[in-house]
């Protein structure tokens, strides 16, 4: 039996923050300067939303080109030098365009000060700073991408990419470089936040798992982010070097060099990248699931440390992306043992979240349809991690679309899906209307189904031999091929719905009032939108994010007044 | 340390209350350079191989010396322990890790 | 920002919460600094390990006269921002501005030692880039005679190889130039320390602008003492100059 929660959407007179004195964030300056040099996190999030949407177009534009030339066992529509440059920049684009900064600079940026009951975070100018960044490095990149291209792979292994790619190898990794600064300063703003600007009474044993999530990701960009840095730079000084006639050989073996260093440090940051990218989708999904069966989170200590627990397992397992790199034995047993470790606490969340929708008053609205799906395929992807993580077994699937499948199930199946349930989930809250219910639904379960069905079969595909990054394969591979480009198209359906209701919501949907949940976090308690300063008066917190039995929020006030 | 408003009590401000005394400036300094002194000639007494581990430690003590008094962290608080402390854990990861790696091979396997 | 303004931020709620923020923020990016470094470190310690005959060989050639002037400059730096940090806190106008003078004049003494040794570094035919890797003729600390032979004929008659000795440069260079250039924008930032300090707006309740700033030259003074040995200390050296 489940209840739809219907989302009210006219105001209480008795919500404290319902009419506020100042005008909210969206309506305070209206100038294209006032946003371009906003310090106000809100707006900043908003412009990370704006360019975030157009990049994810972007890479999945690069990813539909892939799909479509694999429909044929020969390559259908590119030939081998524009396939190589194709998936490459599908990988560049989604990775550092789209999914590291996705949550952390968007959602992050918005919510993490309203959450802790601040003002603004602790470095406002640095924010504003931090999307200029990410502004530079991306135009670098992406006219690098465009202009002759990258057709060394995202992971850019030399000498390869160094002595023998005549693409644009220095400036996409300047582009990388810059890219990385930007993820710092996110980064480091909000672990400053989060420890020094909670309200009083918002202990560290009351703050929203989403905030857990957020500090838990921050940690890993700070420190994993700079040693991305010094690899890019010396691959840069490298290639350049080659490039300029003057060859010297960081990791060049003709030179004395060696590639695998650069696997190592490369690797040293991009494991924790991917967990840059699943821990706020994480946070996330313990947001919408106990709003959407009100209940408590099951466990709440064991989350929010849990978290923590694979930001820091997960700068110890980088090497098992170098298994049949040239490593010795003894370091792959060491590895493989630490990556088995990694699973257990992200295992601990999906265990708490399942003992939270246990007996909760479930309801089935898009936000939840996304964490539901969320639950179920990060759990399929993870669990296809651990044959990967088995050093016998990784050598038959090292390099195979088992690869491909496994890290698309927990990046699109578990991030993108928890990217776009946060969108759903919070819209309301930002731009102060709703948008359709029913074409919700119906674009959630698209993407889930194209989803599935676009890489299922890669799993088959790689289980049985079909290597990643080739253009041509097999012809009995063919038809599990056309099932996952046919898969693409209705991802791509999905998609367009999405967009198609959320910008409609702007001019149709429905005004939203301050709790359209009835959700018990900080963020409900503001005006909707909410007023550049937050908040008209400091919160003084009482109790715990989650009391929807209680039916309180977090400031001690009535949660179903919506 | 409050981290937010606390209404009841004003707070006047006394910038000049933890100065560093010119002593301990002057010592830590007369410290780092007697070690800077010792670092280069030690590479003059014919150690060979070995001596690179004595340059370290007597690097790491002037790292030591510069971050406990100069870098305040005598007087500070748990969390900016905790933010350095864990900066040198990382990267003692980032040696530890690839160099069981370099040093472990050549060795053979099962 | 005016001299009338309190130092008090807006979103913030006290000036300890402030100034607590502020310290917190730049020790973590000094953390990424270690971090960033670090990789550096990480690279040429296995290089080191892999290679030692050859690096020993060439670092017992570098220029530890230099580098010991260099360090000397370094710490006395440091010694002066402690000093800037102290005049700060007491309103000493004067004092803040000489002392900050002094670190960024010896902080640009040091870069000034540094490009003096590059242009050597390239006379002698040291660095990989250029054309003249090797071929210079450069006399030999270890040999008798006063015959001079290139670096080249010298190494293989050692049983050193060219290639490893390149590497080891490249690090050299690098890992200098990368210093160098935080070296720089420290200097940078006390200059406009400097300049805020002659317009009078460095009042004592904003003495944290100083101590943040001396934080990251510490940190850059730090990196130096261990960058100093690693590179200029790895072989036996039979006298101060090349």
């Amino acid at each position: 039996m489940s209840t739809t929660i219907e989302p009210r959407v006219h105001e209480q007179p008795e919500h404290p923050e319902a009419h506020p004195a100042h005008v909210s964030y969206l309506q305070d300056g209206y100038s294209i300067w006032s946003w371009l040099f906003t310090v106000d996190h809100k707006r900043i999030g908003i412009l990370y939303l704006v360019f975030l949407t157009l990049f994810f177009a972007v890479g999945g534009t690069f990813a539909g080109l892939v799909r479509l030339n694999l429909i044929s066992p020969h390559g259908a529509i590119l030939d081998n030098d524009t396939y190589n440059k194709t998936f490459t920049a599908h990988g560049v684009v989604m990775l550092f365009l789209f999914l590291i900064p996705s949550i952390p600079a968007m959602m992050g940026n918005f919510f993490v000060p309203i959450m802790v009951g601040a003002k603004d975070m602790a470095f406002p100018k640095l924010n504003i700073a931090s999307w200029y960044v990410w502004m530079l490095g991306s135009f670098v990149a992406i006219w690098a991408l465009i202009t002759g291209g990258l057709d060394t792979g995202w992971t850019l292994y030399p000498p390869y990419s160094s002595r023998f790619s005549h693409t644009n190898v220095v400036p996409g990794v300047f582009g990388v470089f810059i890219l990385g600064f930007s993820s710092i300063m996110t980064g480091l703003n909000i672990l400053v936040t989060i420890h020094r600007m909670r309200a009083p009474g918002m202990t560290w044993g009351r703050l929203p798992l989403f905030c857990w999530a957020m500090y838990a990701t921050s940690l890993i960009q700070l420190l994993a982010t700079p040693v991305l840095a010094i690899t890019v730079a010396l691959l840069g000084i490298e290639a350049a070097s080659n490039a300029l006639g003057t060859p010297i050989g960081i990791f060049d073996p003709a030179m004395d060099g060696d590639p695998i260093l650069f696997q190592h440090m490369f690797w040293f940051y991009s494991h924790p990248a991917v967990y840059i990218m699943i821990i706020p989708g994480m946070g996330v999904v313990s947001e919408i699931l106990t709003c959407f069966s009100r209940k408590n989170i099951f466990g709440y200590t064991a989350v929010a440390w849990s978290s923590v627990g694979i930001a820091v397992i997960g700068f110890l397992v980088w090497a098992h992306h170098m298994f049949v790199a040239g490593i010795s034995y003894y370091a792959a047993l060491l590895f493989s043992f630490l990556t088995m470790l990694v699973a257990v606490p992200s295992a601990i969340k999906v265990f708490n979240w399942t003992s939270t929708l246990y007996r909760g008053q479930i309801s089935f609205q898009a936000p939840m349809i996304f964490a539901l799906g969320f639950l179920v395929l990060f759990t399929i992807g993870g669990l296809t991690g651990i044959p990967l993580a088995t050093l016998g077994s990784d050598i038959h699937f090292h390099d195979t679309y088992y690869v491909v499948a496994h890290f698309h199930f927990v990046m699109v199946g578990g991030m993108v899906l928890a990217y776009l349930g946060a969108l759903h989930y919070w819209w309301p809250k930002m731009f102060g209307v709703m948008y359709s219910d029913f074409w919700s639904r119906i674009g959630s379960i698209l993407i889930i189904v194209g989803y599935i069905l676009t890489f299922m079969p890669q799993f088959w595909l790689g289980y049985h031999g079909m290597p990643r990054r080739y253009p041509n394969y097999p012809p009995e591979f063919q038809f599990l091929n056309i099932m996952s480009t046919a898969g693409y198209t209705v991802q791509l359906a999905g998609f367009l719905t999405i967009a198609t209701y959320l910008t409609l919501s702007f001019f149709t949907g429905k005004k939203a009032g301050t709790n359209p949940w009835g959700a018990t976090g900080l963020e409900w308690e503001t005006a909707t939108p909410p007023i550049t300063h937050n908040f008209e008066h400091t919160p003084r917190v009482v109790c715990g994010p989650y009391e929807y039995s209680l039916n309180l929020t977090q400031t001690g006030g009535r949660a179903d007044v919506r | 340390m409050t981290y937010y408003a606390d209404h009841e009590h004003k707070v006047i401000d006394h910038p000049a209350e933890h100065t560093d005394s010119t002593a301990m400036i002057l010592g830590v300094w007369l410290l780092l350079v007697i070690g800077a002194i010792l670092n280069i000639g030690i590479s003059f007494a014919g150690l060979g191989d070995k001596a690179i581990y004595i340059h370290m430690m007597i690097s790491l003590v002037q790292l030591c010396l510069v971050a406990y008094y100069w870098m305040h962290l005598q007087r500070s608080d748990a969390l900016t322990w905790l933010t350095a402390l864990s900066a040198f854990f990382f990267m003692i990861i980032l040696f530890a890790l690839p160099l069981s790696d370099y040093l472990t091979r050549y060795r053979g396997g099962l | 920002m005016s001299a009338s303004a309190g130092a008090l931020k807006h979103h913030f709620e006290d000036i300890e919460q402030q100034r607590g923020a502020e310290r917190l923020g730049m020790w973590m990016f000094l953390a990424t600094e270690i971090l960033f470094f670090g990789g550096i470190f990480l690279a040429y310690t296995i290089y080191r390990n892999m290679y030692s005959k050859d690096f020993a060989d060439i670092s017992g050639r570098l220029n530890v006269l230099v580098a010991g002037i260099n360090t000397l400059l370094l710490l006395t730096s440091s010694l002066t921002m402690m000093f800037a940090i102290r005049a700060a806190q007491l309103g000493n106008r004067r004092q803040l501005m000489n002392c900050l003078l002094a670190s960024a004049v010896m902080g640009a003494g040091f870069m000034g030692f540094k490009a003096y040794e590059y242009t050597q570094d390239y006379y002698e035919g040291l660095v990989p880039w250029a054309s003249n890797f090797g071929k210079e003729k450069v006399h030999d600390p270890e040999s008798k005679s006063h015959e001079e032979k290139t670096l080249n004929e010298q190494w293989e008659a050692k049983g050193v190889s060219a290639n490893r000795i390149r590497l080891f440069m490249t690090f050299y260079f690098v890992m200098t130039a990368i210093h160098g250039l935080h070296l720089i924008i420290g200097i940078g930032c006390i200059l406009v320390l400097w300049a805020r300090a002659y317009l009078g707006w460095i009042t004592p309740d904003r003495y944290v602008a100083v101590e943040v700033t001396s934080l990251y030259w510490h940190l850059v003074d730090a990196i130096w003492l261990f960058l100093m040995p690693l590179l200029y200390l790895a072989g036996p050296h039979h006298s101060l100059h090349f």
